[in-house]
């Protein structure tokens, strides 16, 4: 009798069980763990000392972190391009051009391309006598030429627009299988009322995308705070001075440069909650704009 | 899942403790017996302690970092050989790590307790280095001899406080000079004596400003990452500061904002205002381009080492041939510099949770003594960092110089290594807004001093 | 959700048929293609510039150190098997890409069980903290690795999988299954209602219709999910280092990455090692895309 009363629940456990049983070991733990570190001093190898809300109150008169916020806040400004910038190309190729399978592998090989090399040669190409400079040169804009990685004043931006061309070959991925799902049908009727490449767009092709465009929205918001690092590593060390510094390397430079472990969890729980609160405020819009349409 | 405590001291095994104390003074008091007595008459040593426990046969595990290197590897292999040989029953798994994720291993395997019984590290603080890891390593201050002090390059870079007669963590090994190299060639033709190279500030000076007025870059170099500056501050400073204030410097006695730092720091920058560095500095990384712009003679002069393949004698005499190449080992002030750039390739340490600790300290004990190190410079190309260890007639004219210098003056470590991480990393970055212009040079160190102060 | 409708050119007198679009391509049937050559150009300029790293890296392998010094942009004007050889030998590239393999593929099918599973869940059954658990699966994403690194390895620690297979089988699938649930989510979401409906009235159970209905149309997600996840898991570097290290038990890219010394690796010997676990990467790109594009065209219901 109970059994009956309880069977409805079992169902969805047993489809989230496997899922439930990997995170809650590997990462629901150690996210815990993480959070109770910040209210430690430690250095990796002694005991670890309780200090309290001593970290955040550090955390809070760190210039260095200030200027990391910034940086991000800056390449939170790239996200509108991080995001539609695949889709456009992704309905381009979906129209089934000549060679859209080549496109597609030939978009995505930048990740397929570890961080190291992608580091190592874009270092040759902007360097002071590297190809772009010598090219910027050559057609007469050499007033143009600067030392792009290792400019304070180019090197967020030249940063970003390389992470964008890294990553925009996954967006084309994903909303390639996105856009293989939707009923041919909508668009027939929409052309049928001589809608053009545009407004079909508009009218049919986002509103069908819409799970998919906020799952990319959040992976690509979660990413630019929290995945950047190997490219920020191999590019700039954050650098010239802190001018490409984001939290993610502040992270792992409390950590791992430094050895201050509890304070560099507590630069990446303040990353946790701000993320959040962005997520958050992104799906709300997501679903705003949902319930409009 | 515990917080990992330190472990408690009564795990640790017995290792002479209560001698401790005594040990010291009994060492010191054999010095003085043997310093009246005379140079040749050697002392009969105390027994030595140092740390013991655990079977001293079976599987001696090694991590380090520089076997990815062929003549290291080939070196090892040797100096291996010859353990085992002389102690039956062992065998040594050395096992190559990356040295880009070192750190991070080693931090690792401090929170599993499990890892290595010898463990590659650098000297003193910079990098995956010994004195972060100190409170994890077993102390092997108990097993230090007289004749370790006298023979061993740099074994103060791996004690706490920089200070012998407090704790030491690791054994140094091997000799590795931040010398600066120069193009005789290039010289002759700026019309400077290609065998008397600058010795003091102004010299160097001058010489630059020689060179340039001739169309050749004076100084070569890359300073994407940031090293060139502490590396040029390391080759300068000894001409202002001694040994004793290169540690104050580290412990925070002397201020980043001492008149004497802020002198160092100007010349370099001075020197990069003037335009005797490549104009693409700031955006040439220091490996491998910058060694390689040398080697095929694009400037006069190079900061580079003195040991191993690179950024050495090694290429530059294969790109600019033997004869070309000098070496300026540090400059001085208005005489002599006070001391000279560098000290161990690396050191070796015991890990606590190392279950053989008396094997391990059997095998650092072997790796860096005589016979071992001279296989490392005959087979690794390492300069030996053990005083007794001579280099044959054939060694480059400039190794013979190196170690000559070396043996005969009072060396140091490069001052930059002995800074705290925090501290090391804030100065490259501030030095690079300084080159790049955006702050003074004032303004970057004390920048830099208000880390140190916050570093505690 | 494909609506597959069989081609029926209509064929006027004089005029070739229109372009039958195919399924569910968006496209304008009849119009012209001439104004594609704008974007044309966009997307030729595009792949010029994501290809021309790999040609990069190419012709480096082939290099020594001092042509590359010399010309380093340049194809090698004397092609070397050299460094290829030393990265496939020092780094032991045959014995460890099968480590590599045997870890990855694992790890990639318990991604590809657990998120399909709990997508399956999140996206169409109703039961207490649905929205939590979510939520909760989008935090996890959000702490970077460095955080995580230390009290992660202390789990796999505690539980004795230090030098097990298992262990970074399972901290590799623990990585990325959030992302993948989150994924599986959203393409499952839009799975309309009365298919599902439909073959619970015919008597499915809850795992009938799983299999039978969510699984054949989630099918371009699910390769997705399989051809990011393993990709991301090749070139997995730091984890693997921590938990696999007995040297013969490496992965691919432990070994290579153990190459680099303290200073200067030889560019062409890196080069030559990125070239080698490239391979299999774009190999299984293009393969699994493969089926993915005729997983387009396939799938149909009504």
């Amino acid at each position: 009798m109970l059994l009956r009363r309880l069977r409805p629940a079992f169902i969805p456990l047993a489809f989230l069980a496997p899922m439930l049983a990997v995170l809650a070991v590997f990462r629901l733990w150690p996210v815990v763990e993480a959070f109770r570190l910040s209210f430690y001093s430690w250095n990796g190898v002694g005991a670890a000392r309780y200090v309290g809300l001593a970290n955040y109150r550090s955390l809070w008169q760190d210039e260095v972190f200030r200027s990391a916020l910034l940086h991000n806040g800056i390449i939170l400004l790239a996200l509108p391009v991080w995001v539609l910038g695949p889709l456009l190309l992704a309905v381009l190729l979906h129209q089934r051009v000549p060679g859209w399978r080549f496109f597609r592998l030939a978009f995505f090989l930048p990740a397929v391309l570890s961080p190291v090399i992608i580091g190592a040669f874009f270092e040759l190409m902007l360097r002071f006598d590297g190809p772009v400079n010598a090219a910027l040169r050559a057609v007469g804009l050499g007033s143009l030429s600067r030392q792009w990685l290792a400019d304070p004043d180019t090197a967020l931006p030249a940063m970003i627009a390389i992470i964008l061309w890294a990553t925009f070959g996954t967006g084309v991925l994903i909303y390639l299988a996105g856009l293989a799902t939707v009923d041919q049908q909508l668009y027939d009727a929409v052309h049928l009322d001589g809608a053009n490449w545009w407004q079909a767009l508009r009218a049919v092709t986002i509103p069908q995308l819409r799970p998919v465009l906020e799952f990319y929205t959040v992976v690509s918001l979660i990413a630019s705070f929290a995945a950047l690092f190997p490219y920020v590593y191999t590019l700039t060390r954050g650098g010239p001075g802190y001018a490409t510094y984001v939290v993610e390397y502040d992270v792992y430079q409390q950590a791992f440069g430094e050895s201050a472990f509890g304070y560099g969890s507590a630069v990446g729980v303040v990353l946790f909650v701000l993320v959040l609160i962005l997520v958050l405020v992104a799906t709300r819009a997501f679903r705003r704009s949902d319930a409009e349409a | 899942m515990s917080f990992p405590d330190r472990v408690p001291r009564s795990r640790r095994p017995a290792s002479g403790r209560p001698a401790r104390k005594v040990l010291p003074l009994a060492m010191a008091a054999c010095l003085l017996a043997a310093a009246c007595v005379g140079g040749d008459e050697k002392s009969p040593a105390p027994a030595a302690a140092g740390p013991s426990g655990g079977e001293m046969t079976g599987e001696l595990v090694v991590w380090d970092w520089d076997s990815a290197q062929e003549g290291f590897k080939k070196a090892f292999e040797q100096i291996d050989a010859d353990f085992v040989k002389a102690h039956p029953g062992v065998t040594i798994k050395r096992t190559t790590q990356p040295f880009p994720q070192y750190a991070e291993l080693m931090q690792a395997t401090f929170t599993s307790k499990e890892g290595p019984c010898v463990a590659e590290l650098l000297a003193a603080r910079s990098g995956p280095a010994v004195l972060r890891f100190a409170d994890g390593l077993v102390p092997l201050t108990s097993g230090i001899t007289p004749e370790m002090r006298d023979k061993l390059n740099g074994l103060d870079v791996a004690s706490a406080d920089f200070d012998v007669d407090k704790e030491v963590y690791a054994l140094p090994f091997g000799l590795q000079p931040q010398v600066m190299y120069y193009n005789k060639k290039l010289f002759a033709a700026a019309g400077l004596d290609p065998e008397q190279p600058p010795k003091t500030y102004q010299e160097l000076e001058a010489a630059a400003k020689a060179l340039k007025a001739k169309g050749i870059t004076p100084f070569g170099g890359g300073n994407k990452e940031g090293f060139l500056s502490e590396w040029w501050f390391s080759f300068l400073w000894p001409g202002t500061g001694s040994i004793q204030d290169s540690y104050d410097l580290a412990i925070g006695k002397i201020k980043f904002t001492d008149p004497r730092v802020v002198e160092t720091v100007n010349r370099y920058v001075g020197f990069i205002k003037a335009g005797y560095f490549p104009p693409g500095l700031a955006s040439t990384p220091s490996q491998p381009t910058a060694p390689d712009e040398f080697a095929a003679g694009k400037q006069a002069m190079f900061v580079g080492l003195g040991s191993g393949g690179f950024a050495s004698y090694v290429p530059f005499n294969k790109g600019l041939g033997a004869e070309n190449v000098g070496v300026i080992e540090a400059v001085g002030a208005a005489g002599a510099p006070q001391f000279l750039p560098g000290g161990p390739a690396s050191t070796w340490a015991i890990p606590e949770y190392c279950d053989k600790q008396s094997l391990a300290w059997e095998y650092i004990k072997h790796i860096t003594g005589a016979q071992a190190q001279r296989i490392l410079w005959e087979v690794g190309g390492i300069m030996p960092g053990h005083r007794d260890v001579q280099v044959g007639a054939e060694a480059p004219p400039q190794v013979q110089t190196m170690l000559a210098d070396f043996r005969a003056a009072k060396t140091l470590y490069p001052p930059h290594g002995l800074w705290k991480p925090e501290v090391d990393s804030d100065f490259i970055r501030q030095l690079q807004l300084v080159i790049a212009g955006e702050k003074s040079v004032d303004d970057a160190l004390a920048s830099v001093q208000s880390t140190q102060e916050r570093a505690g | 959700m494909t609506v597959h409708t069989p081609p029926s050119p209509v064929r006027h007198a004089g005029r070739p048929a229109p372009a039958r679009s195919a399924p569910g391509t968006g496209r304008v049937p009849g119009r012209s293609r001439r104004w594609l050559a704008g974007p044309m150009i966009l997307l030729i300029a595009l792949a010029v510039s994501t290809i021309y790293p790999i040609v990069f890296v190419v012709f480096t392998a082939f290099k020594t150190p001092e042509e590359y010094a010399r010309s380093t942009l340049a194809p090698p004007s004397d092609p070397t098997t050299e460094y290829l050889h030393r990265a496939w030998t020092d780094g032991k590239v045959a014995d460890l890409a099968v480590n590599s393999l045997i870890v990855v593929v694992c790890a990639v099918l318990l991604i590809l069980v657990a998120s399909a599973t709990a997508g399956w869940a999140l996206a169409s059954m109703r039961f207490p903290l649905r929205g939590l658990t979510l939520f909760g699966i989008v935090a996890m994403m959000l702490l970077p690795p460095s955080v995580l690194m230390i009290p992660v390895f202390g789990v796999v620690r505690e539980l004795g999988l230090v030098n097990d297979y298992l262990g970074l089988v399972l901290v590799y699938a623990s990585l990325h299954i959030p992302f993948a649930t989150y994924l599986m989510t959203s393409y499952l979401r839009g799975i309309p209602r009365e298919l599902t409906e439909a073959a619970t009235c015919d008597g499915a159970g809850a795992v009938r219709v799983f299999t039978a209905v969510a699984l054949p149309l989630a099918r371009p997600a699910l390769l997705t999910v399989a051809t990011l996840t393993f990709l991301w898991l090749w070139n997995e570097l730091l984890f693997g280092l921590l938990i696999l290290q007995a040297p013969e038990r490496r992965t691919l890219m432990v070994g290579l990455a153990s190459l680099q010394g303290q200073f200067s690796t030889d560019p062409p010997l890196l080069a030559a090692g990125m070239l080698l676990t490239m391979l299999p990467a774009v190999l299984v790109f293009v393969l699994f895309q493969r089926n993915l594009a005729s997983g387009l065209t396939a799938g149909s219901v009504k």
